[in-house]
């Protein structure tokens, strides 16, 4: 029954990840100044537009009349892309115009008969944001470990396949709860859903919803950069265990591009984020089989990139949780330590790196007991199930 | 008494110094492969250096040549944002202008592209004038 229950809520969350999961407009729309509108069209045009022509750009209620000022048919890394730099045509509303850009996702282009929609692109220092990964491929088990962090018990395992589902998602709006605005403070509210179909609990199964605000782009030098401090409620629930955890934490965030990623064995460099982390401490309430305990914990995760080869993209994360919690249950582990290695191939530079393999190897958050998983992205990138999206 | 004919007995004149064979094909070689300067190498040049820095400043690995490749995918939209908008004012401050970047490159990271440095210039050359 409860298996039912499971492989329904995936098939759920897999058709509603479809439907969400449908990728933004290429076109791109980006107020480069007060006056000045940046408009990337992928798509065939009729004609390239030419100067002075008018272009009508609705959004956010409201119609933007603009003209063009430049455009050119791209080639090259940009082959199939026509660049558009739009001038206000009347440049005394030109601030009440570019009102109507701010907090919006889409506009609608119109260019004379013709008609496209556009994402609508935010500054660096917007704090409007929205973004979601997805993934859904066969998981394999690497081996039946019985042993949980610190103690064993016997292993109820007796499927070595699952179908793995995993959903990020990221809802931010500007100020606290959209009371106060600052340029800086942010809050923000996510679902994490990383699960299987399979009710083992050798397989991974760690779910979280959480809501927060918090500080961001700060920065220190090249100790710390695009950073964030904040504040966060969290609840982690195991869909195949009865474990909950519900955190109020102090959270922070960034990149540290002291440690920059690295190029070995290659001809030529590969430019990438650096070293990326997440921390966060504070208090948690655990739930586990009809029992309350509480105490402290503390959750850190590093993110690394290492190209090699000229080929290969490999990525490495960890992640630590550290409790005090009092009183629980024997096989519950105090320490827990999650690794995660992924090999991503570059076949074409037009296409990026797909995924070959990733492989989990310990325990994290609501998972009890240690598990060894292989996921096998390449399954993923041909059936195209996967999808990004956001702004 | 009989003029001295010309040139004997006078001072010898220097001769201007002749290439060997080899060093003449050598030359010749170069300026067959070689192109006169062109407007767009200076602004190419420009790209370049604004290139260097403003990855630089937003924390990303330090481009020692144009044949670097950038993996768009591992940098958070927002630095993306920032990459376009600062190269498009560095450019901008060298007296060029230079048309938005931040959409382009915002495509390139949305289609998981991988942009060796020196096409990234030459379609940054598309985008400015004069």
């Amino acid at each position: 029954m409860r298996r039912i229950a499971v492989t329904s809520l995936l098939a759920l969350l897999l058709s509603a990840a479809i439907a969400f999961g449908q990728e933004p407009p290429c076109n791109i729309l980006r107020a480069q100044s007060p006056t000045a509108i940046g408009l990337t069209v992928c798509q065939t045009l009729p004609a390239l537009p030419q100067k002075g022509d008018p272009v009508v750009i609705e959004a956010g209620g409201g119609q933007i009349e603009t003209k063009v000022d430049f455009s050119k048919q791209l080639t090259g890394i940009f082959d199939g892309q026509t660049e558009l730099t739009l001038a206000i045509s009347e440049p005394a509303k030109a601030q009440e115009n570019m009102l109507l850009l701010v907090g919006v996702q889409t506009a609608t282009i119109k260019i004379g008969a013709t008609s496209f929609e556009a994402a609508v692109q935010q500054g660096p220092n917007n704090r409007n944001t929205s973004h979601y990964e997805w993934s859904i491929g066969p998981a394999t088990q690497g081996n039946k470990n019985t042993d949980t962090a610190g103690t064993t018990s016997t292993s109820t395992a007796t499927v070595d396949n699952a179908l793995r589902f995993r959903y990020t998602g990221e809802y931010a709006r500007g100020g606290f709860f959209g009371q106060k605005t600052n340029a800086l403070l942010q809050t923000t509210a996510s679902l994490s859903i990383d699960t299987t179909d399979q009710s083992s609990p050798d397989f991974i199964d760690n779910n979280r919803v959480s809501v927060g605000t918090r500080l961001t782009n700060l920065s220190f030098g090249r100790l710390l950069m695009h950073g964030n401090l904040g504040l966060e409620a969290r609840l982690d629930k195991a869909f195949h265990q009865d474990v909950r955890d519900a955190d109020a934490v102090v959270t922070a965030s960034g990149w540290v591009p002291v440690i920059p990623s690295i190029t070995l064995f290659s001809q030529s460099q590969f430019i990438a984020a650096p070293l990326s982390f997440k921390a966060s401490y504070g208090y948690r309430d655990r739930s586990q089989a009809g029992e309350s305990v509480k105490g402290r914990v503390f959750e850190g995760s590093a993110l690394y990139n290492l190209f090699l080869f000229d080929r290969f993209q490999v990525s490495f994360s960890a992640t630590l949780t550290n409790n005090d919690l009092d009183t629980q249950p024997a096989n519950t582990p105090k320490t827990q330590r999650l690794y995660k290695g992924t090999i991503a191939y570059l076949e074409n530079p037009d296409t990026g790196f797909k995924v070959l393999t990733s492989i989990e190897d310990g325990s994290a958050g609501v998972m009890l007991r240690k598990v060894r998983q292989y996921f096998l992205g390449i399954a993923l990138s041909k059936i195209d199930l996967s999808g990004t999206g956001g702004k | 008494m009989a003029a001295k004919k010309p040139g004997k007995g006078g001072k010898k004149t220097a001769k201007a110094p002749q290439a060997s064979p080899a060093a003449d094909a050598a030359n010749k070689a170069l300026l067959a492969v070689s192109t006169p300067a062109s407007p767009d190498d200076a602004k190419k040049d420009a790209i370049f250096q604004c290139i260097i820095s403003t990855f630089d400043a937003e924390g990303l690995n330090h481009i020692q040549n144009q044949q670097a490749k950038i993996v768009w995918t591992t940098i958070d939209d927002a630095v993306i944002v920032a990459l376009g908008d600062g190269i498009t004012d560095c450019i901008n401050s060298k007296g060029f202008v230079c048309s938005p970047l931040a959409p382009p490159f915002q495509f390139l990271k949305n289609k998981g592209r991988v942009t060796v440095v020196s096409d990234l210039i030459d379609g940054i050359v598309q985008l400015v004038t004069p």
